[in-house]
């Protein structure tokens, strides 16, 4: 069953002065749920205005936005706040998105305040606890500001914090590019982890085709405000048909000296011919 | 651990230190002030060779950028020792204005954000013109040198393209004006920190290519400094892995990739996701580095180590040869041993 829909979504900027900039032209997407499901493609092809006009913060030009039966962008009173409530989010920047100045326990436990699901400040506390324990850290980061944490830390905090009231639906933005290997593994097992346990779905957008491979089991291709190619991760990513694909694919670094010299000896012949 | 069974022949540098072109030995930069210094870099030594390509890696905070940035002494703040002699001159021992003549001129540099290296307020071509003119190179001169080494990293219509400003150029454009400005005075060294990462792959790639192209037909040298395993296997002969302010680890890119020595190198190189192949999940290094003004006593990694042992919460290990050649630093490989096995390793070798 499809979770969240995306029927024919264009959206056009316009600005004073300028050609207007076509962000989106006819995106068709669907997130089945219990799935992880990859969207990938090059800076401004379009991926955060995808997730700007699911968060409402961007009107769609045309076309449809269907979250469990709610068409998002009309959503009003009721509908809107089970959006906000069961549709989550994780960006990028782990210290743009936590307010410097909330402890842990507020920044985690904000979302069960406002959405009225933990009332009692001790029982509140102690959902935190848990879910912090979850997620690697510990009761005793409660009190702590999220500066004092580390790049990885502060991205476990955000994950929590979106974990919170229980989402159906977690939206990442580049959840790990900020992030050292060592600690981007760290984030992709908490998340794999986290949704094989709770079952919820995820929409995973990625710019690293090797980090789509290893968690998601979908993945679409975005470019120039275009999805054009979608499949199982393994068939794309194995088989790609789309020569964007191929270079995107072909673009990847290997950490294999032998076939990365290879590729560079190639490269620097395709380039002595252009 | 199978690395000492399958020694490798190989030594990572029996080249003569004389004709190094830059050596670093035991630099130490200490930042903040006197009564609670933080020591930031331990001794890192580092020899490069004309035309040598060699990676500096390791996780956010290791040091990378501080080590890089000291040997150019771009942060007067910092207390360096040791010494960094580059074409036989200890760089630490000369003026701040002997200093300049190195910087940009002798040495070219490469930041990660090229945004931030370009003044948004000067046309291109008065930028990478720049250099020169401070060298006293005419205009004439200087703007026919500037189209030349533009046209060599591919930017199209170069002349007319001068006229514009950073703004008006993509992110990959603005990282080969960076590149050019580094190139122009016709450097025998460029330092590269994380010239790529801000960039899309395919960006990424033709950057490097063009790096990969200029510092072959030039014998350029390159230190690159980056935290993708990736980039470095295709681009570098040589890798130098750092941890919590040290050197922990040196080999050639290709003992590196096939018998890490070091676990953290070990570590590092399990996490890396691959396009080529899933796992059911993905290995990590548990917990973080520590702060640098709270490292744990004995070796720094000890926390995160799997191997660790008692020798290790006590004990800062030397840098020692390493089985499969280059050095490392871990109790895991006991003196004798390493050096019979690479003594081994190079009669195999020879
Ligand atoms: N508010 C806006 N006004 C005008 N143009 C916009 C606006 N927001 C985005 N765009 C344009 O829409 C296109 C898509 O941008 P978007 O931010 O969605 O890309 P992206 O895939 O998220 O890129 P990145 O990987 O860099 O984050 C770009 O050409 C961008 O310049
Ligand atoms: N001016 C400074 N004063 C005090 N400490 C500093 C200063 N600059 C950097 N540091 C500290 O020195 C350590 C090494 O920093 P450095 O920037 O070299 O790391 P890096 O390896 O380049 O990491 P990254 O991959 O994030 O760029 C870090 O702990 C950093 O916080
Ligand atoms: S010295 Fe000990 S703790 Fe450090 S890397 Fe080697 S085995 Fe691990
Ligand atoms: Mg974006
Ligand atoms: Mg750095």
């Amino acid at each position: 069953m499809s979770l969240l829909e995306l029927r024919d979504v264009c959206k056009t900027f316009h600005a004073f002065g300028r050609e207007p900039v076509k962000a989106l032209r006819d995106i068709n997407l669907t997130v089945e749920e219990g799935t992880i499901t990859g969207l990938v493609g090059e800076s401004g092809s379009g991926k955060t205005t995808i997730i700007k006009s699911i968060m409402g913060l961007e009107k769609p030009t045309s076309g449809t936005i269907t979250y469990d039966g709610i068409n998002i962008p009309e959503a009003k009173g009721d509908e809107l706040r089970r959006v906000r409530r069961e549709v989550q989010f994780v960006f990028q920047d782990p210290t743009s998105s936590l307010n410097p100045r909330m402890t842990v326990e507020k920044l985690v436990g904000e979302g069960l305040l406002v959405h009225k699901l933990e009332t009692d400040r001790s029982r509140r506390r102690a959902r935190v606890a848990d879910l912090l324990t979850m997620v690697g850290l510990s009761d005793r980061d409660l009190d702590r500001h999220p500066r004092s944490f580390s790049g990885g830390q502060r991205q476990r905090i955000a994950i929590a914090r979106a974990l919170a009231i229980g989402p159906k639906l977690l939206i990442c933005d580049e959840p790990v590019s900020a992030l050292d290997v060592s600690v981007q593994a760290q984030v992709l097992n908490l998340l794999q982890d986290m949704q094989e346990e709770l079952g919820f779905t995820v929409l995973f957008i990625a710019h690293d085709l090797a980090v789509v491979r290893q968690i998601c089991s979908r993945v679409a291709v975005i470019q120039s405000g275009q999805i054009v190619e979608e499949g199982p991760s393994e068939t794309v990513l194995a088989n790609p048909t789309h020569p964007y694909t191929q270079a995107l694919l072909r673009a990847v670094p290997n950490p294999n000296p032998t076939v990365a010299r290879q590729r560079a000896q190639e490269r620097l012949a395709e380039e002595k011919v252009a | 651990m199978n690395t000492i069974m399958t020694a490798l022949p190989e030594q990572t540098d029996t080249r003569p230190e004389v004709d190094a072109l830059l050596s670093v030995r035991n630099l130490t930069i200490d930042a903040g002030t006197k009564p609670d210094p933080i020591r930031l870099v331990q001794d890192f030594s580092l020899d490069m060779f004309p035309g040598d390509r060699v990676a500096l890696v390791g996780e956010s905070g290791s040091g990378k950028s501080v080590t890089a940035r000291s040997i150019m002494r771009l942060d007067p703040d910092f207390r360096l020792s040791g010494s960094v002699r580059f074409q036989g001159q200890d760089l630490l021992k000369l003026s701040d204005r002997q200093m300049v003549r190195v910087r940009g001129h002798k040495i070219g540099m490469v930041f990660q954000d090229p945004m931030g290296a370009l003044n948004p307020l000067i046309t291109i071509g008065e930028q990478v013109m720049e250099p020169l003119r401070i060298a006293g190179v005419s205009r004439s001169e200087a703007e026919r040198r500037a189209k030349d080494v533009l046209d060599e990293l591919g930017v199209v219509n170069a002349a007319a393209r001068m006229k514009a400003y950073p703004h008006e150029f993509s992110g990959g454009m603005r990282q080969r004006v960076v590149l050019a400005m580094a190139l122009i005075s016709n450097p025998s060294l460029i330092i590269a920190d994380e010239p790529t990462t801000a960039l899309d792959v395919r960006v990424q790639e033709q950057v490097l290519t063009l790096m990969d192209k200029v510092s072959k037909e030039r014998g350029l040298a390159v230190l690159l400094i980056t935290h993708d395993l990736g980039t470095v296997a295709g681009f570098t002969d040589r890798v130098a892995v750092m941890y919590s302010g040290r050197k922990v680890d040196e080999a050639t890119v290709d003992n590196l990739f096939e018998h890490p020595a070091h676990p953290y190198t070990q570590g590092l190189l399990q996490a890396v996701p691959r396009i080529d192949q899933t796992v059911p999940r993905l290995l990590t290094i548990a917990g973080a580095p520590p702060h640098p003004a709270a490292r744990p006593a004995g070796c720094a990694f000890n926390p995160r180590c799997p191997k660790a042992f008692d020798l290790c919460r006590q004990e800062v290990p030397e840098l020692r040869p390493a089985p499969g050649g280059g050095v490392v630093a871990c109790h895991h490989y006991p003196e004798a041993e390493a050096e019979a096995e690479a003594e081994a390793g190079e009669e195999q070798g020879a």
